[in-house]
């Protein structure tokens, strides 16, 4: 961060080797539109780059930051109605080539190791929780809203959340994936 | 209840997004000083920012990169220019006054659903003369909330989820109130920023045919008491002053002159009634 502070193209780049994919993956989650998700990956990475120097590592690291941005950027996206149209299924997307460096092929392979491992935890969790926490992330529901599409009360859809990231804390934590070298 | 069991009661729902603005405020303010609360929600935290991960692997286009970089050097070229206009104080004023004017409170209240109709009064004080007439014609009566809803659509406002969402009619601009139908033929730039449990919003809007761009945002108080937000816009190594944004409510101002894709919008903290070049810090800075 030191180096992006400085205004350091090449501390950007690395950024972007490491993260766009995992980035670009969660905007394109939200938002179901190639064309927005690269937008709204764009502005993330420029307001990473434009902040950096007030960044306070106290927040958290670096990759934790710049995932927030996409997340809200793309919650915002998804809120506007600014997106949903011409969604392209993953298996049409082209896969990187060769090009990719030797760092970013590691990080991207360490990335696809831990998201397995996460996708797993979140399959253990009872069905309503795993429900409650993707509708709030993923689909940028209130709580309000989640109880109301779900039919239960306020209360519950709170427990829900609650209790199903502690247990996804309890399972992610022996296994030491939210490790990075970022 | 007590704080503390509302704070942790809530505290998944905080991590995940799932909070109003004033809901995550509540969060905040316990959290900042009560430790066990603290800890509670950075250790969730940590869990959430892993869910990205459980995404299918998508890869973007191969120009995003370059897109990216070229885009940081357009940004260093516009914030050199803003700090060379803040220390060599020469400026490019502006043919037009600046103007400002906060919306009623109503507008507050009914937040974007009202902001058709109070951009449609705003383009009233705006513009010049010939414009003002023209404008004046139909500004007159209350905007029906159908068209309102439906306008809220048209040029992509942003809305809680609720009922109205249900409620947006699918219309062409031409069909609408011809006031709303005015603001629905606008360009309209989104530079809304996001941070946990808060929007700031920001449209600016580009009337067809109107000489100048409309700034609607509610920008938090500023850090510094009594300073206000004030507008500029970088246009080929130039600033241009724009108006004041009162803090704290829904508010539009003004840019004097006609926006497009690829000008610098930046604000800056200022004395009451503005600067006629930036002295305070950047607080915003985007690119249309």
């Amino acid at each position: 961060m030191s180096a992006l502070a400085q205004r350091d193209l090449g501390a950007l780049e690395e950024l972007y080797e490491r993260y766009s994919r995992v980035a670009y993956s969660l905007a394109y989650r939200i938002v179901g539109d190639r064309g927005t998700a690269e937008d709204v990956v764009q502005d993330a990475f420029l307001s990473v780059w434009r902040r950096a120097a007030t960044y306070h590592s106290e927040r958290g690291r670096a990759r934790t930051w710049l995932m927030s941005i996409v997340h809200h950027r793309s919650i915002d996206r998804l809120r506007s109605g600014a997106s949903a149209t011409n969604t392209i299924p993953y298996d049409e997307l082209s896969e990187r080539g060769d090009e990719a460096q030797a760092s970013s092929i590691w990080h991207q392979a360490w990335n696809r190791v831990r998201g397995d491992v996460v996708r797993r935890a979140l399959e253990r969790l009872p069905a309503e929780q795993r429900k409650s926490i993707e509708l709030a992330y993923f689909s940028g529901y209130s709580q309000s809203e989640i109880a109301a599409l779900m039919g239960v009360p306020l209360g519950t859809v709170k427990g829900r959340m609650r209790i199903g990231l502690q247990k996804l804390r309890s399972m992610l934590e022996g296994l030491e994936i939210g490790a990075s070298s970022a | 209840m007590s704080d503390e069991q509302h704070v942790v009661e809530s505290a998944g729902s905080y991590v995940l997004g799932a909070l109003s603005a004033e809901e995550a405020r509540v969060i905040e303010a316990h959290a900042a000083a009560c430790p066990q609360c603290q800890e509670e929600i950075a250790g969730l935290q940590r869990v959430v920012c892993l869910l990205p991960l459980a995404c299918s692997s998508v890869e973007p286009s191969p120009g995003l990169k370059d897109r990216i970089l070229g885009a940081t050097r357009e940004d260093d070229q516009a914030d050199a220019i803003l700090r060379r206009a803040v220390t060599t104080r020469q400026l490019h004023e502006p043919k037009h006054d600046m103007w400002h004017r906060t919306l009623p409170s109503w507008a507050g209240v009914a937040g974007w659903v009202g902001l058709a109709a109070a951009c449609v009064v705003a383009g009233v004080f705006i513009g010049s003369y010939s414009e003002h007439e023209r404008m004046m014609a139909a500004v007159r009566g209350p905007v029906p909330a159908a068209d309102v809803v439906a306008l809220q659509k048209s040029i992509g406002l942003p809305s809680a989820r609720t009922a109205n969402e249900a409620g947006y009619i699918a219309v062409s601009a031409d069909q609408l109130d011809p006031r709303v139908a005015f603001i629905g033929r606008s360009q309209v730039w989104d530079l809304s920023v996001s941070r946990v449990g808060e929007r700031i919003p920001c449209k600016i809007i580009q009337p067809p045919n109107v000489s100048h761009a409309m700034v609607v945002t509610d920008l938090p108080m500023p850090s510094k008491p009594g300073m206000v937000y004030q507008v500029w816009l970088v246009r080929k190594g130039k600033v241009h002053k724009g108006g004041v944004v009162m803090p704290g409510k829904m508010t539009q101002t003004i840019i004097p002159m006609k926006v497009h894709s690829g000008d610098v919008i930046a604000f800056t903290m200022e004395p009451p009634g503005g600067s006629a070049v930036p002295s305070g810090p950047f607080v915003m800075q985007q690119t249309l």
